[in-house]
């Protein structure tokens, strides 16, 4: 099957424009070379006009030459004008089928399907772009075609002996698939199960007011990109408003004139840039995730999101690492939380943002409830860090208060003007309730099937391990920890992205207790492994 | 626990002197166009440096460890900061023994074990010998294989 036709329009209009584009640059390196041939307008155009036909040429050869197809077995993409690429990906080894759409896509009516697989750091395969309702067609469709290898697969695989699993199961599945079409009673069984999976059971979906809340206390990276490129804009804001709140109608000199007036505007600007990421954080937010909706069909949670750009993705549970419910200070005052999961597989809403959002937002006890259905995780009860992991807190907060005191008292002597060098030593109040708020929310717990643990006061994170999902277990000791009997121990499991890397750590506990988990953890794995999970 | 190569300090500390010559020219650089201090206080610096460096690799050679426990490959390691791992043996994806230029003058190789995980995601044994490497590779890839890893993720 081929791309959608329209897909040939923009694709060959972007290639076509992008290389005559190209044909700036190479009359610019012309004048150089040759600064009497190219004076001529006729030629700049003659080449403008060649190579986007070039372009143009390459666009619509390339939706010629790509073909995509459904067989039996395997999802195949035959793609590339000149170097051609034959990619067969079985159905068992695809872990996600994504669709995004944009908003031009959605007036249109199309859309892109991403195609992915364990392996590898990038996408399998991707239709750029297909029409809106075969794009749901293909994702209904592998998902039930790897769905029925997969089952195939496990029951031809308890049969076969261990070593040719494999190769047995991909005859396995070869055979009954080839015959189903052959077969008119097959065909119509084959129809009857699509019907099935159809409309997954929805699981949870974001409230309005949920969305509200999620926008309101979220921080989304973005917002910083966004200051950096308008702060200039910022900057004459923040001038602005200082001079209509004091009167003062001072040039921007004038304003950091001294050192410590500088310190003032300094804040402000601070402040002013916090407002400002805040309010833009809380819009995309609530574009990414307007309408957001789980179900569950099969194997996958399907979700999809979004207002302006569409996207509708899954998550394979049976490739859950790690869950981690997330929950900031605001959602906490507010009573909600949210949760993430972490699977081994690659998958484009994961490689920016870090790993996927299964819940982005519910009330707690919801939240907890929805996590349970994927990870039958006991009631969470935490044993805190040890007493003197607190005072150790504390110290170190204190050393970096000290530390920034001793800069600006540096400061103030070599700069004479500057008087304000104890300003930092206020923030000597705050280091006892931080170091109090640190040790508070760190916490660890040891369940039946998991291992939990909890950091972090901003955004607190708990993150649930599954004992038969551990990778290495680390056990650390600095030295000041030596000497307090104190330990970090870190459950790992596999993760994709090295951005949103979770590790699973408690931090500071008794170094004895420490060990035990050590031995504790490794225990579990290998009884879950026997127990044969 | 079993201790590495004896040997392996020698390699250490051949690094820690080169680190050391480095740092000292660029210290007596900054004497020789900025301080002016001495000419000596390059090559002191130096000097200190690699006296603490061969303090750091005695100890470092001490605090190294490894064990075949039987359900996983057990490392311990680190001066000020301490270190456990566990790597199971079912987590293990692919062995490799490692020799470098330095190693082979000196007759020794690495062993490095790669996982899954996030953090971990690799761990070198430094310091053994060739054949020890290559039997301990073997062994591990038999241990891994021992105990069937039905999805390595």
């Amino acid at each position: 099957m081929k791309l959608h036709p329209l897909s040939a329009v923009t694709r060959s209009l972007q290639r076509g424009l992008v290389a005559a584009s190209f044909a700036f640059f190479l009359t610019a390196i012309g004048q150089f070379a040759a600064p009497e041939l190219l004076g001529s307008f006729a030629l700049i155009a003659g080449l403008f006009v060649l190579l986007f036909v070039v372009g143009v040429a390459y666009g619509v050869a390339y939706y010629y030459r790509f073909e995509y197809a459904l067989t039996p077995d395997t999802f195949d993409v035959y793609s590339g004008v000149i170097g051609r690429q034959e990619r067969e990906i079985p159905y068992r080894r695809i872990q996600n089928v994504d669709v995004t759409e944009s908003i031009f896509h959605r007036i249109v009516g199309v859309a892109i399907v991403q195609i992915e697989t364990a392996g590898g750091s990038e996408t399998e395969a991707t239709l750029n772009f297909v029409a809106a309702d075969e794009a749901r067609r293909l994702q209904r469709e592998i998902r039930d075609r790897r769905a029925r290898a997969r089952d195939e697969g496990t029951a031809d695989g308890e049969a076969a002996a261990a070593e040719t699993a494999d190769e047995a199961t991909a005859e396995g599945v070869t055979g009954p698939s080839e015959t189903r079409h052959a077969d008119p009673e097959a065909v119509a069984d084959r129809l009857s199960r699509e019907g099935d999976l159809q409309p997954e059971t929805t699981l949870f979906e974001l409230g309005s007011t949920e969305l509200l809340v999620l926008a309101l206390t979220s921080f989304q990276l973005a917002s910083v990109a966004f200051l950096l490129f308008g702060f200039p804009i910022v900057g004459d804001l923040i001038v602005g408003v200082f001079a209509s709140l004091t009167g003062i109608e001072a040039p921007v000199d004038a304003l950091t004139s001294t050192p410590d007036l500088a310190i003032l505007v300094g804040l402000l600007a601070v402040a002013f840039a916090a407002v400002t990421m805040w309010a833009v954080s809380s819009v995309v937010t609530f574009l990414q995730y307007y309408g957001f909706t789980l179900g569950r069909q099969g194997e996958d949670l399907v979700y999809e999101r979004g207002l302006l750009q569409r996207y509708s993705g899954s998550i394979p549970t049976d490739k859950i690492q790690t869950l981690t419910i997330q929950e900031n200070v605001l959602m906490r005052a507010l009573g909600y939380a949210g949760f993430t999961v972490e699977t081994a597989g690659y998958s484009p809403g994961q490689s920016d943002q870090g790993p996927q959002s299964a819940i982005p937002l519910a009330g707690r006890e919801h939240t907890l409830a929805l996590a349970r259905e994927l990870e039958p995780f006991d009631e969470l009860s935490f044993t805190r860090s040890p007493k003197r992991a607190r005072r150790r807190y504390g110290v170190r907060y204190g050393l970096v208060v000290l530390g920034l005191s001793a800069l600006t008292v540096g400061l103030s002597v070599a700069v004479p003007a500057f008087d304000l060098w104890y300003l930092p030593l206020l923030l000597l109040v705050g280091v006892p309730p931080a170091a109090h708020l640190k040790w508070k929310h760190r916490g660890y717990c040891v369940g039946e099937d998991h291992f939990v643990v909890r950091d972090g006061f901003w955004n607190r994170k708990t993150r649930i391990v599954p004992y038969y999902r551990l990778q290495t277990v680390i056990r650390q000791r600095t030295v000041f920890q030596r000497r307090l009997e104190l330990a970090h121990l870190t459950a790992d499991t596999a993760t994709a992205s090295l951005l949103g890397r979770q590790d699973a750590t408690a931090y500071d506990i008794e170094a004895d207790v420490a060990g035990d988990l050590y031995e504790l953890n490794r225990d579990r794995l290998q009884a879950s492994l026997r127990g044969g999970n | 626990m079993n201790a590495l190569q004896s040997r392996v300090r020698v390699r250490w500390v051949l690094v820690a002197l080169v680190v050391a010559a480095i740092l000292g020219a660029i210290v007596y650089a900054i004497d020789r166009f900025v301080l002016g201090f001495s000419p000596l206080l390059g090559p002191g610096f130096a000097a200190v440096l690699f006296v603490l460096a061969i303090v750091y690799v005695q100890l470092l050679y001490r605090s190294w460890g490894y064990r075949l426990d039987d359900d996983a490959l057990e490392l311990q390691r680190g001066v000020i900061t301490n270190v456990e791992t566990a790597v199971p043996y079912v987590r293990v994806q692919h062995v490799d023994t490692q020799r470098g230029p330095l190693d082979r003058l000196l007759g020794l190789g690495q062993v490095v074990v790669y996982t899954a995980g996030s953090r971990g995601a690799d761990v070198t044994i430094p310091g053994l010998k060739p054949d020890q490497a290559r039997e301990l590779r073997n062994r591990l890839r038999d241990l891994a294989i021992e105990s069937e890893p039905e999805d390595a993720v």
